[in-house]
């Protein structure tokens, strides 16, 4: 839906590194990026590599 | 329970109702009126007044509300 | 006991080494970090309007998560901050247009995303932060403490033939051969995972390397998530032991 504010294991706040990966995955390999951002942990690397940012698509469907 | 308890009839206490408050919406793509009781009171069953539409959506209610970050 | 600190290039982490200390007491400094350090979070929210997509409760659960810088001195009954979200759509709602009424809690960082909204729609919310414990929640989690102890990495140098295998096989590559010996470059990244001992017992039959770990001597690393600096954390932390240890001090004494 939208980024976690913080990883869900370790509780590292992650959620204002979102918009950096995302404009920079374009390019480069997730992993160059995710090294930059300082994610040492596969826990809060997860957090980026298997989110899909749905919030868009539901955007429509508000009361 | 006691006798006393069977007699004096229970007082319910029940929410006040603004009858004029717009509480409900009309789904209708062409009619999307905004609809308060008093507004239904006058059709019969539930129904817009204004175009027939049978599905109205409650809308959120004006008060504030209070939720705890969990 | 003595303390030694290593340098880190990062800001949010502190690293050091403290020998003559057992694991009792490292984990206590360990727990109190992460549960004992009073810090700021919001608690509470109060929605006027919200037409956005996502839940009340959605919303006030990612508010709660955001960390707020907190004030040196902080404790249980410091007073309760309000912070304010007003927004109208289409945006990105951004920790940063929470607005709060005292300028030292704020949120660490401006870029947490906190809600998306569409065209028309708006939010209108007072965020009530209060001080609490990490033992509590999450959200009033200062930091991330973890500790290990430090390794004895012993070569026999006069049985040892330099076939270099150890520092092949080595994952976090701290070994090497420097005039004619094994060496360790950075002890403190070894994971005692013996992946050289293996190494060396499988070409030479022999255990020439041998990893162990050092029960008094005590490698730390403390990550703040950004509430306070990390030295304050530990500062904190330690002042919190003291006065646990004074109180239980007293109780014996009554």
């Amino acid at each position: 839906m939208i980024i976690p504010i913080r990883c869900f294991t370790c509780g590292k706040p992650i959620g204002h590194l979102f918009k950096t990966y995302s404009e920079r995955t374009i390019s480069e390999h997730p992993k160059d990026v995710l090294d930059d951002l300082g994610l040492e942990r596969y826990c809060c690397r997860r957090m980026f590599l298997t989110h899909v940012n749905l919030i868009d698509e539901v955007l429509d469907f508000s009361v | 329970m006691s006798e006393e308890d069977m007699d004096s009839p229970v007082e319910i206490e029940r929410p006040v109702v603004d009858r004029d408050e717009k509480m409900y919406k009309c789904i209708n793509r062409e009619c999307r009126k905004e609809l308060s009781i008093n507004d239904l009171d006058n059709v019969q069953g539930i129904k817009c007044p204004y175009c027939g539409g049978r599905v109205l959506i409650k809308l959120r209610p004006k008060q504030a509300k209070r939720v705890g970050c969990i | 006991m003595r303390i030694e600190f290593i340098p880190v290039d990062k800001d949010d982490t502190l690293m050091f080494i403290v020998e003559g200390i057992d694991a009792t007491f490292a984990n206590s400094l360990r727990r109190a970090i992460m549960t004992e350090v009073p810090v700021y979070a919001c608690n509470e929210v109060v929605f006027y309007t919200n037409s956005s997509p996502l839940y009340d409760e959605v919303i006030s659960h990612r508010i709660g998560l955001v960390p707020l810088t907190t004030p040196e001195g902080t404790d249980k009954d410091s007073k309760m901050v309000t912070m304010s979200l007003e927004a109208q759509g289409p945006t990105t709602v951004y920790s940063g247009s929470l607005v709060s009424d005292d300028p030292s809690v704020q949120p660490v960082n401006d870029e947490f995303p906190l809600l998306k909204l569409g065209p028309g729609q708006s939010i209108s919310l007072n965020a009530e932060c209060y001080v609490g414990y990490g033992k509590d929640h999450v959200k009033w989690q200062p930091g991330l403490v973890g500790y290990k102890n430090y390794p004895i990495i012993d070569v026999d140098k006069q049985r040892c033939n330099l076939c270099g295998e150890c520092v092949k096989t080595c994952p976090t590559k701290i070994l090497g051969i420097e005039e004619g010996s094994i060496v360790v470059l950075e002890i403190f990244k070894c994971t005692f995972c013996k992946s050289c001992e293996d190494a060396c017992k499988r070409l030479n039959e022999n255990e020439i390397i041998t990893v162990r770990p050092m029960n008094d001597k005590f490698i730390f690393r403390i990550e703040s998530f950004g509430n306070m600096s990390t030295k304050d954390l530990l500062n904190t932390a330690l002042n919190v032991i003291e006065k646990k240890a004074e109180r239980l001090d007293q109780l014996l004494n009554e």
